[in-house]
């Protein structure tokens, strides 16, 4: 214990912790031994020892069975025991018990070996009938080895270890030096996987350079055990020229070696109702997806619009009005001014329904009612023109399409006017006075219909002509800003724009404001006061005159009903590039 | 058990409070270190034992079970059959085994050894009675606080005038 003495004193009591520790546990957890398994036999088989065959179904087939003095054989409840008919079980001094429902019976043993190579697909699993239970299925009697398991019960070639033993070669052929470039590869994995090469998660897949030194990074975008599985291999240094990338695959241990990309979801526009793969994303319903760098910001399109203004000028009446002792001046012509704010209404650009669906990854196959939108339109693909100069809006159906007309009321009581008296009798002996009256006018009606556009960026909207895999190129929506690890690049020339139909991409447009114009004819005074003599009480009405006017509206910010959705498209290929798949190396 | 993690929290304990009042000694700059954990390289770290996985125990049947015994011994009394009841027995639960042996040589004694997971206990039958024509033995306890997950055997010995058989009986 000297080595502690220089230690603080609770550092070296954390030694005797640790040694008091491990004794007591040592103390507390005393070996368990393991009940014996009785091995399962292939030929005549002589028990070592009291024991239990492991299996439900097990025993020996192909030889005898012998048990010695002292030695017990025990069938467990449920259990059936095999031996072959011509062979015997030979108590030779020893004993069988047979605990409950456990039995001895007189067939042969199998276990599956589809590739005949003398390993069964499983240790252990059995199967006791006369004939052949099952295609594939082989006597135990006839393998090389009942103790391990067949590697890959789909190669007679692979049988004790797997590991890594198959490959592939990926020819790169470029033409200009490249570094740290994403390959695009397509695999057919759905053939390696049934062949038994591949684990059916493919996990056990990997890629190297040519000679196996430099380990590169890849992520499986979509399509594992399928014909065109999509895989990305971020290769450090591509040269000019033709070079080459080794895959390989083949090891059933393997942990997964695909790049991660968990939480994020793919939403991908389509005509019909959502595939099972992919749940309908409502989030989408009645808004615009708009392009942004994070997702979930959102607009009703709910907006309003101020008038103002002056109206024309108009005399009072279309004759002179009198009455008594007094004249109204029906040439004297005056106006009124307003202003008011119109009805809200939910500013919709033309627009497509179109029904979203979300994936948990990225699909491997898209059919042809799905939909994608593309700078150029990709080959086996057809374009939408349904979009042309309309915008998708989410929805639960297809196909309703909008004009984009959206307007406003508005109703607003005019300023007040006082009548003017040009004349005016006045009586000494019976003074009296006019009191001046006053009117204003109603004014109603609706905004000119408007259809603008908000800012926007002209897409290619196209469907497959039949089941395809996502092009290069190809623009999806996600619901996260974490896009995958490798071959996608989010699409920022969307922000703040929503994508348009159009023939040809790329243009931009629209405006984040708008305004209507309008015009109106006013209502017949609207009288607050008349104008009287106060000593006849004779007063003067107003009568029927009316005032237009016109103008337009301010033009306040507003954006259609929206959801900020994260645009990403896949990588162009290079056009310098070149990539194919060998067996082997040219 | 129960006195060794009743000392280990104590002595846990204990030095929790002197390490407060020894802080500043451990922080300091002269503080001495462990030698043999300063000096451990990363591939000495690494070279700790793989822990293995724990089989998943066999089932095995419920309630109160008979068996049958076959033997070719002509050595000691002829154990015939018996029954187990339970076969799964709760901790605390009382265990009781039948055996049934051929009455000729008479059988002058009947032992069974229980093996279990991490205990062994042996337990005398007594001669009940006759039936069908077989010595009736039997033997009673109470299930010991250990588990049979992975070990559970009865080892069944008898003795005659000719001698002693045995029946090592793997029951999971």
């Amino acid at each position: 214990m000297n080595m502690f003495k220089n230690l603080p004193i609770s550092k070296r009591y954390t030694h005797w912790i640790i040694i008091a520790t491990s004794l007591c546990v040592f103390m507390a957890l005393p070996q368990v031994a393991l009940a014996v398994d009785c091995p399962t036999g292939k030929s005549n088989t002589v028990l070592a020892e009291s024991c239990i065959f492991a299996n439900t179904v097990d025993g020996v087939d192909g030889g005898d069975l012998t048990i010695n003095t002292g030695i017990t054989l025990t069938v467990a409840d449920g259990q059936t025991l095999v031996r072959n008919n011509g062979k015997q079980i030979i108590l030779n001094g020893g004993s069988i018990v047979m605990i409950g429902t456990g039995q001895i019976q007189e067939t042969n043993l199998w276990c599956t070996d589809a590739d005949s190579d003398g390993y069964c697909a499983t240790v252990g699993s059995y199967s006791a009938q006369d004939t052949s239970p099952a295609p594939g299925a082989r006597l135990v009697r006839d393998m090389a080895s009942i103790s391990v398991a067949d590697c890959s019960d789909a190669n007679a070639n692979l049988n004790l270890s797997c590991s890594w033993s198959e490959s592939k070669y990926i020819q790169v052929i470029s033409g200009a030096s490249l570094s740290n470039y994403g390959v695009l590869v397509t695999i057919d994995t759905a053939s390696l996987i049934s062949g038994g090469l591949m684990q059916s998660s493919c996990n056990d897949l990997r890629f190297y350079d040519q000679n196996e030194v430099v380990s590169y990074q890849y992520w499986i975008e979509s399509g594992c055990n399928t014909a065109t599985t999509q895989v990305w291999v971020q290769v450090s240094a591509i040269p000019v020229g033709t070079s080459y990338i080794l895959m390989k695959y083949n090891e059933p241990a393997a942990e997964p070696g695909s790049m991660a990309w968990n939480g994020t979801n793919t939403i991908v526009p389509r005509k019909t109702d959502c595939p099972g793969t992919a749940s309908r994303y409502s989030a989408l319903d009645g808004l615009f997806p708009r392009g942004s760098s994070t997702y979930g910001g959102t607009g009703t399109g709910a907006h309003t619009h101020t008038l103002s203004g002056t109206t024309s000028t108009q005399a009072n009446d279309s004759a002179a009005q009198s009455g008594g002792n007094y004249t109204i001046d029906v040439t004297n012509g005056h106006s009124h001014t307003y202003t008011t704010t119109s009805s809200s209404s939910v500013y919709l650009p033309p627009y497509v329904d179109t029904v979203f669906c979300s994936y948990p990854s990225i699909p491997n196959q898209l059919d042809t009612n799905d939909l994608a939108l593309f700078d150029t339109l990709p080959t086996g693909w057809t374009r939408n023109a349904t979009y042309d100069t309309r915008f998708p809006r989410g929805a639960a159906s297809y196909g309703s399409i909008g004009d984009g007309n959206h307007t406003h009321t508005y109703s607003v009581n005019t300023s007040l006017y006082s009548w003017v008296v040009v004349t005016f009798s006045y009586v000494p002996s019976n003074p009296h006075t006019w009191l001046s009256g006053y009117h204003r006018h109603l004014v109603n009606g609706t905004l000119a219909s408007s259809a603008p556009n908000p800012l926007f960026r002209n897409q290619i909207f196209a469907s497959p002509n039949s089941s395809a895999t996502l092009p290069e190129g190809t623009i999806i929506l996600m619901d996260s800003a974490t896009l995958p690890p490798l071959g996608w690049t989010r699409f920022s020339a969307m922000d703040t724009r929503f994508p348009r139909g159009l023939s040809t991409s790329g243009s931009t447009g629209g405006s984040t404001t708008h305004n209507h114009s309008f015009s109106f004819t006013s209502g017949v005074p609207s009288v607050q006061q008349s104008g009287v003599d106060s000593a006849s009480s004779n007063g003067y009405t107003g009568s029927g005159h009316r005032h237009t006017g016109s103008g337009t509206t301010n033009a306040p910010t507003v954006l259609p009903p929206y959801l900020n959705m994260i645009y990403a498209q896949k990588n162009m290929p290079s056009s310098v590039l070149t990539v194919n798949v060998l067996d082997q190396l040219p | 058990m129960f006195a060794c993690v009743s000392g280990i929290i104590g002595i846990t304990a204990f030095l929790l409070i002197l390490n407060t009042f020894r802080q500043i000694d451990t922080n300091s700059p002269e503080a001495p270190v462990i030698p043999e954990l300063a000096d451990m390289t990363k591939s000495q770290a690494d070279t700790s034992p793989t822990p293995t996985s724990t089989p998943t125990p066999k089932p095995i049947p419920h309630g109160k079970i008979p068996f049958m015994v076959s033997n070719s011994s002509k050595v000691g009394p002829c154990i015939r059959k018996g029954t187990i009841d339970p076969y799964d027995p709760l901790p605390d639960q009382v265990q009781t085994m039948q055996i049934f042996i051929a009455p000729l040589p008479e059988t002058t004694e009947a032992t069974l050894l229980m093996q279990t997971d991490t205990t062994e206990h042996e337990y005398v039958f007594e001669r009940k009675e006759i039936v069908d024509g077989l010595e009736m033995w039997e033997a009673s306890w109470t299930t010991p606080d250990d588990t049979y997950l992975y070990r559970y055997n009865a080892v069944l010995t008898a003795k005659n005038d000719s001698g002693q058989s045995s029946v090592h009986i793997t029951l999971r």
